[in-house]
């Protein structure tokens, strides 16, 4: 049996997207600062404002915490919950949330706590059910953007990102 | 779009002709059935999710005032706004109206099959208004002033090369246009300015549910994500059966929709929206609208083909479908192809113009099989048949020789007499040779074909002796 924080890897790279797994969230500054090293980046970001990704030190890389613009490569957005059962990261719009960095950047880097994981869309409505208001606006996100409209065939990055990098945060 | 009778025999022999078409659509054929096999190894129990899912449908279909209701006191509670609109003219009248109240001078939209039935884009841009399809596929078949020829892949009918003219002509720079990947580039850069300069983004909506007042959006682009986030104003354009009662229902169908229409788990981008952006957020739309058309699917409600508005729009029906890979989309005339268009569009768009629509069928019943809501699609054709037989929709001659066949088949000695006769004239027509390469009535059929003359007597009468 896999479990389900395997499973869940499992299926994003099924589905095309590519997975890190880091010990804990200071680790991800030195991993997005290598991810941008190996793409030909500029090691600067747009970065979702949730608490614990303003607190950590992102020594090294330019980052700034507000909505994604048309000139943004690199952007990091913070998942309130991962599907195990497709590989889908859940996020919700919020003060600190902004949807636009989980489209617009060319790059996705998306972050989720092993803790937050669950097997079914089912338990997510349960979680937002407690949301007050329910949030205006909820991504689902289940791998890069991908268009098959020339020829039948499969290209990654039409409207959205090319690649969707996710990093489980195990504690 | 248009009422006009459709003349279906036409396009379906132009269909048959078209080197490219047929080449397309024998790709599509051989590639579907793997990836939907592929796809469906991780859902066992198909049968049983579908049967929920059926039954699922049917409960909101009975229910869908009382539930159109509650979505609609949500999204008010939510600071959105509700329209239900009875006609295809009611809800045009709406949008533009919505999109001049914001003085809209440009509009970014995202794949919707209910606004193509509405023509919307004509009557946004006979208000004066500039309308993008952002919809790769979409956008390849708005640039070259065509329909969709399928409602999940709409250009599956152009080639690259196709596409790469359609580019120039319209992009007017020059750039390299040889690969499928340079030009997904180039519509990602161009369309996306567009996104951040439009007042209002239009999508379509997969589900709305009642509990939340929620709208779903799938896709895998992302185009309907930034036609939802970057303009002022989103109007989502859906239908009233599209309306289930709650976001658990909708894990159910998540789990047959991109498993149906593309073959995969999940499509990249399902979206819930509830409202214009909440208190806080810097980024959303300030103002938000949903528009609701019925445009004659009411005239569905307590018949016994109710069915029909199960269908969540996956396509799977006409991936599978010997006449459809035969004939492609546009053949069928009006906005849905396949065995799905085959009858609903005679529901929406007259029964009598569409009338070839549910007589092209090879009654194989691979539509069925593959339906993730059980919609009994040869059964509906086979009720309009009658229907039409009885509303003396065909003409005089199919309606004789229809009636002679009925009388012919009911009666044991008339059918045996005139198998019988068959023998002795196709042996003669076959002649010395014994091999017929043309027949009377049938020489589109026997084009390709060759058919040895019988020999001997009827199998029936034979056994008897």
């Amino acid at each position: 049996m896999k479990t389900r924080a395997e499973t869940f890897a499992w299926n994003v790279k099924n589905q095309l997207g590519k997975v890190h797994q880091v010990a804990s969230l200071e680790k991800v500054p030195a991993l997005v600062r290598r991810l941008a090293e190996q793409l030909g980046l500029e090691p600067k970001a747009v970065v979702a404002a949730a608490s614990d990704l303003k607190d950590i030190n992102w020594k090294g890389l330019e980052v700034e915490h507000r909505p994604a613009g048309i000139e943004d490569v690199l952007g990091i957005s913070r998942a309130m919950a991962g599907i195990a059962e497709t590989g889908t990261l859940v996020f919700a719009s919020g003060k600190s949330n902004p949807p636009s960095l989980n489209f617009i950047p060319e790059y996705s880097i998306a972050i989720v706590r092993e803790s937050e994981l669950v097997d079914t869309s089912e338990e997510v409505w349960a979680i937002l059910r407690e949301k007050q208001p329910f949030p205006a606006t909820i991504n689902m996100v289940t791998g890069p953007s991908r268009t098959g409209d020339i020829e039948q065939t499969l290209f990654l990055g039409a409207h959205g990102p090319r690649e969707l990098h996710v990093v489980m945060v195990k504690s | 779009m248009s009422k006009t009778p459709l003349d279906f025999e036409k396009g379906a022999h132009e269909a048959l002709g078209s080197a490219t078409l047929q080449q397309a659509l024998g790709k599509f054929q051989t590639g579907y059935p793997l990836l939907r096999a592929r796809a469906m190894q991780s859902l066992p129990d198909f049968e049983k999710v579908r049967t929920k899912a059926a039954r699922i449908k049917d409960f909101s279909l009975k229910n869908l005032e009382q539930l159109t209701n509650q979505y609609r006191e949500k999204v008010e509670a939510n600071g959105g706004t509700v329209h239900i609109c009875e006609t295809a003219e009611d809800a045009r009248k709406t949008v533009v109206e919505i999109c001049r109240q914001v003085e809209a001078k440009k509009i970014t939209k995202s794949k919707s099959m209910v606004t193509e039935e509405l023509a919307l884009n004509d009557a946004l841009e006979a208000a004066g208004m500039e309308v993008l399809e952002t919809d790769l596929g979409e956008y390849i078949v708005q640039l070259a002033g065509e329909r969709p020829s399928h409602i999940v892949g709409p250009a599956l009918h152009k080639t690259k090369e196709e596409v790469a003219k359609l580019f120039k002509a319209h992009h007017k720079t020059r750039r390299k246009r040889e690969t499928g990947e340079q030009l997904v580039r180039e519509a990602r850069e161009v369309l996306r300015e567009q996104y951040f300069a439009s007042e209002v983004g239009i999508t379509g909506a997969n589900f709305l549910i009642a509990e939340t007042g929620t709208a779903v959006i799938v896709t895998n682009e992302g185009n309907a994500d930034l036609c939802r986030i970057l303009p002022k104003t989103h109007i989502v354009v859906t239908s009233m059966e599209k309306v289930i009662p709650t976001l658990d229902d909708l894990s159910v169908f998540l789990r047959l929709l991109a498993r149906s229409a593309s073959g995969q788990e999940m499509t990249s981008y399902t979206t819930l929206v509830s409202g214009p952006r909440g208190p806080g957020e810097s980024e959303g739309p300030t103002s938000f609208h949903v528009v609701i058309v019925d445009g004659g699917r009411s005239k569905l409600l307590g018949t016994e083909q109710q069915a029909l508005l199960r269908c969540i729009k996956c396509g799977a029906c006409m991936n599978v479908c010997p006449v459809y890979m035969s004939v492609g989309g546009h053949t069928y005339g009006w906005v849905y192809p396949g065995p799905i268009g085959a009858v609903l569009n005679p529901v929406l768009n007259g029964f009598g113009t569409m009338y070839h629509n549910y007589q092209a069928s090879t009654f194989c019943g691979a539509c069925e099989e593959v339906c993730p809501v059980k919609i009994p699609l040869t059964k509906i054709m086979r009720d309009w048949r009658t229907r039409a037989f009885q509303e003396r929709i065909p003409g005089l001659g199919a309606r004789l020789a229809l009636w002679l066949w009925a009388a012919i088949a009911a009666n044991p000695f008339l059918y045996n007499l005139a198998a019988g006769a068959g023998i002795p004239i196709l042996r003669a027509l076959a002649g010395k040779k014994g091999v017929l390469k043309s027949l009377p009535f049938a020489n589109g059929w026997m084009k390709d074909r060759v058919l040895d003359a019988p020999e001997g007597g009827r199998f029936v009468r034979g056994r008897k002796r």
